[in-house]
């Protein structure tokens, strides 16, 4: 036994709270996240102290040739504390707190309805196995064929004005979010039902559904878990980047991706930095902030999440 | 063999038969009539009902789906008399806002979706396995440390951002490289590659991610795998073992890279945006911006017909590298 | 006493990582000559394989080895990478317990044993190569040697599998064997028979054999010497005789009753053997303390007292049985008594 596999050892039996907070990355990971994260449920509260509130437009601020910001930073002063947008003088700061809600609102429901769906059929390849996996397999190479993101943004081209965009885009990202968890679930629960005590418990007789929820789920649970927090980042850059082309949300509906996509002419004219800066910040607080929260999380309850080919 | 081989092409090619139906029924089935756009602000019920017999978007999906796979390799013939236009042999569709047939619009943009792609491929092959290797051969090192670091970023960082970034500041701040534009390589070979050394960056910034992490963990792998023990055992050299532990290697490195190069040949809709590029992934967002759906369904089907192929070539392929898949 | 093909003195192998220095094998000495075989037994953890893999200097990264190395009057700890080379596969070979993970997945078994000979001799052309390894699988008891020199390593079966690597280990006829548990992937049936071939293959070359294993019915029907370590230490070491008819350890007493024997039944009348289980687990070499490693498990130690919590025994000479080397056992106590009382 070498040093290292002794210390890992020894960090077995301490909870997996613990264990996570001893790791670094993690926690910086988790800090990361949980900055946005509380900007955006707090979002009217934060926009009220700030005394703004995302729709007003402050002409004022702006220069009146070119429409840039006037002052410092994109304007930022103690009113508005991120500044303003160009032509539209908007709040930025009320802008991204309000953009990051529904950016994350998104995100989260396509990895929850991917992430659950993946784990339901998954489960049910493992356990089913045989003709069930052959079956699921194929469907599951199927999707694999379609070209991810171009597929998402014609879905997005087409969709009719009377949908709401954010439901449809959830259902498309969790649509095209479910297969590559479900093989990784599905080979998992495959080795777990192949284990000793799923077949003991079988010949005690225990009916289908206690093997799956007795035997099966408290095995898999944590590659679920991390297969969420891998889902997640994923989605975000995803909603952000439809947003970005332009097919992501439309209106007036504050949004990261919009303000990155509309900051673009500005960087073409060489100015105004802070106007994609902020936005683009925050986003990758997002990002990789839950990149880093799930990567340690994954190390911590040490599954394999690697496909294996 | 020769089974396995007749196997993979079957499989290929019913998918790309089904996904040609999925995308054509979804498109043509359930969506605003392209004809409205073509028709003209007034727009009577008869015109309308015309010009939608003369793009042929009246009839049901499955006839489109049939039309569209006999198009593909036959050719396909829009309207009558004055106003007959034909789409060659393989026909992704014709789009008459552009008066073009898709074939040909794909095709204009090709070379600027090759020269993106190929270019990011090289370097993130480069880039990846060189700091991979690197960082295995020095687990725990500098190299190990920045690289482990570079991959969690690539893999974590949307692209446009990096592409944001990029643009920023090489291309406005150190005014070092050129923000937009193509230069076709027959024209200056020097001009295309400095044009593109940007987006090049970025995909490949993004891409390298990957192959850091698999290059590592694979070679970490084989250099502690008991059969390169054996051979030391067997009196090889340090160099020998580790040129054979880069045959454990090369095989998730081969089959991640023909999904990367597919998956970029398809178009990489974000890094043609954010550069100004006109290559394929761009089509595809003029053809949303145009309600053209012709070119949606083309270019989507293009790119997963692309995809599928890859994939096939890759499942012939990799029993050359590993002896283990052959007998399957 | 012929010159040993193997002679290993004070040997102490120790890990170093973050800062820490554990010792995982320490003041080891054995000896072993042409055409003998020398067991090493203990249990996982017990520094065996790190033993054989020290004798090869196959270490892991952070390992390092201290002592004497003696392979066929090579010096292995001093020798350099070049002469390192020139041992390994021609002076000593090794055998291993995983004989799929020990090929490479990538490379024929022609090309295995060809690139054996090949490392030792340039001057052998490919084909001749070729030609040595079709004749080693012949001699191994591999059919249809021509054919299955083209077949990869997933290919065979487990038993034909470990031939095919004893072949490459012998292809150079090396004068020291180690072999790592070779027979423990097996199934039982396979394992006598590979355990004949080796022995077969040994008296037929006159090789020296290091057999480490954890089981001591292969160490029974394939050795002539016993060495069994405990944690990194050696417990007892003498002639396999010796060692199962008058163990001076408590520890081999303790193994010795907790592996079934065939003539148990046939031993005093009507007196029902047993099968013990050594009680409590194997000491982490972590925990060592400066007492007997033992001493935590061991039924006896209370018959000592505190010596052996504070004092580490050192081998000393034991009664041993005619024709045999030395009988050493490294415990307090000079005599054991009946053997049934030995484990509590």
């Amino acid at each position: 036994m070498s040093i290292a596999e002794i210390r890992q050892a020894e960090g077995r039996g301490t909870s997996v709270l613990g264990r996570f907070l001893r790791k670094r990355s993690g926690v910086a990971g988790l800090v990361m996240l949980a900055v946005p994260l509380v900007a955006g449920l707090c979002a009217p509260l934060l926009v009220r102290i700030e005394g703004q509130d995302p729709s007003t437009l402050h002409t004022d601020l702006l220069d009146p040739d070119g429409g840039r910001p006037l002052g410092a930073f994109g304007g930022v002063s103690a009113d508005h504390w991120l500044g303003v947008v160009p032509v539209t003088g908007v709040d930025l700061f009320a802008q991204i707190v309000y953009g990051i809600r529904s950016s994350l609102f998104i995100a989260f429901g396509a990895s929850i309805l991917s992430i659950a769906f993946a784990a339901v059929l998954g489960t049910a390849i493992g356990y089913f196995g045989g003709w069930f996996n052959a079956v699921a397999g194929r469907v599951i190479d199927f999707m694999f064929g379609f070209p991810g993101l171009m597929f998402i943004i014609a879905i997005m081209a087409i969709v009719p004005p009377e949908m709401p965009r954010g439901l449809v885009l959830v259902l498309v990202l969790a649509f095209f979010g479910w297969v590559v968890p479900a093989r990784v679930i599905g080979a998992q629960a495959g080795a777990v039902n192949a284990r000793a005590f799923v077949e003991a418990a079988r010949a005690t007789g225990a009916p289908p559904w206690q093997i799956i929820r007795r035997e099966m789920l408290p095995h898999l649970f944590g590659l679920v878990i991390v297969l969420f927090a891998m889902s997640l980042p994923g989605n975000v850059s995803v909603v952000a980047g439809l947003s970005f082309l332009g097919v992501g949300l439309r209106g007036d509906v504050p949004d990261l991706g919009k303000l990155l996509s509309d900051s673009l002419p500005w960087i073409y004219s060489g100015a105004d930095v802070w106007y994609m800066l902020f936005p683009g910040a925050v986003v990758f607080l997002i990002v990789f902030g839950a990149t880093l929260a799930g990567d340690a999380l994954r190390d911590i309850l040490d599954v394999r999440t690697e496909e294996a080919a | 063999m020769i089974v396995y081989i007749a196997r993979r092409v079957v499989t290929a090619v019913f998918m790309l038969l089904a996904i040609a139906f999925v995308t054509i029924s979804l498109f043509f089935g359930a969506s605003k009539d392209p004809a409205r756009a073509m028709c003209g602000k007034p727009c009577p019920p008869e015109t309308r009902a015309k010009v939608s017999a003369y793009m042929q978007t009246d009839q049901s999906a499955v006839w489109q789906y049939t039309e569209f796979v006999r198009g593909l390799f036959a050719g396909r013939t829009y309207g009558e008399g004055a106003q007959r236009v034909h789409c060659h042999a393989p026909c992704f569709g014709y789009s008459f806002p552009n008066r073009s047939d898709v074939t040909t619009l794909i095709a204009e943009r090709l070379p600027v979706t090759l020269s993106l792609a190929l270019g990011a491929a090289v370097l993130c092959l480069v880039v990846g396995i060189g700091l991979g290797a690197l960082s295995a051969i020095r687990k725990g090192g500098i190299v190990d440390r920045f690289s482990t670091g570079f991959a969690m970023f690539g893999l974590s960082v949307p692209t446009f951002l990096v592409g944001l970034l990029v643009l920023q500041v090489f291309g406005f701040m150190l005014n070092a490289l050129p923000y937009s534009g193509f230069v076709s390589f027959s024209e200056s070979p020097a001009d295309w590659a400095w044009h593109l050394i940007g987006p090049w960056m970025v995909l490949s910034f993004i891409l390298a991610a990957g192959y850091i992490r698999v290059t590592r963990t694979q070679l970490l792998n084989e250099l502690s795998a008991d059969h390169l023990v054996a051979m030391t055992a067997r009196g090889a050299s340090a160099r020998q073992v580790n040129r054979h532990a880069v045959r454990g290697v090369l095989v998730p490195v081969a089959a991640m890279f023909a999904l990367d190069v597919t998956a970029l040949l398809g178009g990489a809709v974000i890094a043609e945006k954010v550069f100004s590029l006109h290559g394929l992934g761009d089509l595809l967002l003029s053809g949303v911006n145009e309600s053209d759906l012709s070119i949606v369904v083309g270019v989507t089907l293009f790119s997963a017909f692309l995809i599928i192929i890859g994939n096939l070539i890759t499942d012939l392929l990799m029993p050359l590298l590993d002896p283990r898949i052959r007998r399957a | 006493m012929p010159d040993p093909v193997l002679q290993v003195e004070d040997l102490c192998v120790s890990f170093t990582g973050g800062g820490v220095t554990a010792d995982v094998v320490r003041d080891l000495s054995m000896r072993v000559e042409g055409g003998r075989t020398l067991a090493v037994v203990g249990e996982s953890g017990s520094g065996k394989t790190i033993t054989g893999r020290a004798i090869m200097r196959l270490l892991p990264r952070g390992a390092s080895a201290r002592g004497r190395i003696v392979v066929a009057g090579r010096e292995m700890l001093s020798a350099g990478e070049r002469e390192l080379r020139q041992a390994r596969g021609s002076d000593v070979a090794m055998v291993f317990q995983d004989s799929m993970s020990a090929l490479s997945p990538y490379l024929d078994i022609g090309a295995h044993i060809a690139q054996a000979v090949r490392l030792h001799d340039p001057s052998v052309t490919r084909r001749a190569a070729r030609a040595r390894a079709v004749e080693m699988l012949d001699r191994v008891g591999i059919p249809g040697p021509a054919d299955a020199v083209r077949r990869f390593p997933h290919e065979f079966s487990g038993g034909m599998r470990q031939r095919a690597v004893i072949a490459m280990a012998l292809v150079n006829r090396p004068a020291l064997l180690i072999a790592d548990e070779p027979t423990t992937a097996l199934d039982v049936t396979v394992q006598a028979q590979i355990l004949a071939l080796l022995r077969e293959l040994q008296r037929e070359y006159g090789m020296a054999m290091l057999l480490i294993s954890h089981d001591f019915g292969v160490v029974g029907s394939a050795a002539d010497d016993v060495l069994v370590l405990y944690a990194g230490r050696q417990a007892e070491y003498g002639s396999l005789r010796d060692i199962f008819d008058r163990p001076a350890h408590p520890y081999t007493a303790g193994l010795r009753a907790a592996t079934p024997r065939l003539d148990a039944r046939l031993g005093a009348a009507g007196e029902r053997t047993r099968l013990r289980a050594i009680p409590g687990v194997p000491t982490s070499l972590r925990d060592a303390g400066p007492g007997c490693a033992f001493a935590p498990r061991c039924g006896l130690a209370d018959l000592v007292g505190e010596r052996c919590v504070v004092e580490v025994p050192l081998p000393t000479a034991r009664p041993a049985g005619e024709g045999g080397g030395p009988h050493l056992a490294a415990c307090h106590l000079d005599r054991l008594p009946a053997q049934q009382e030995v484990a509590r």
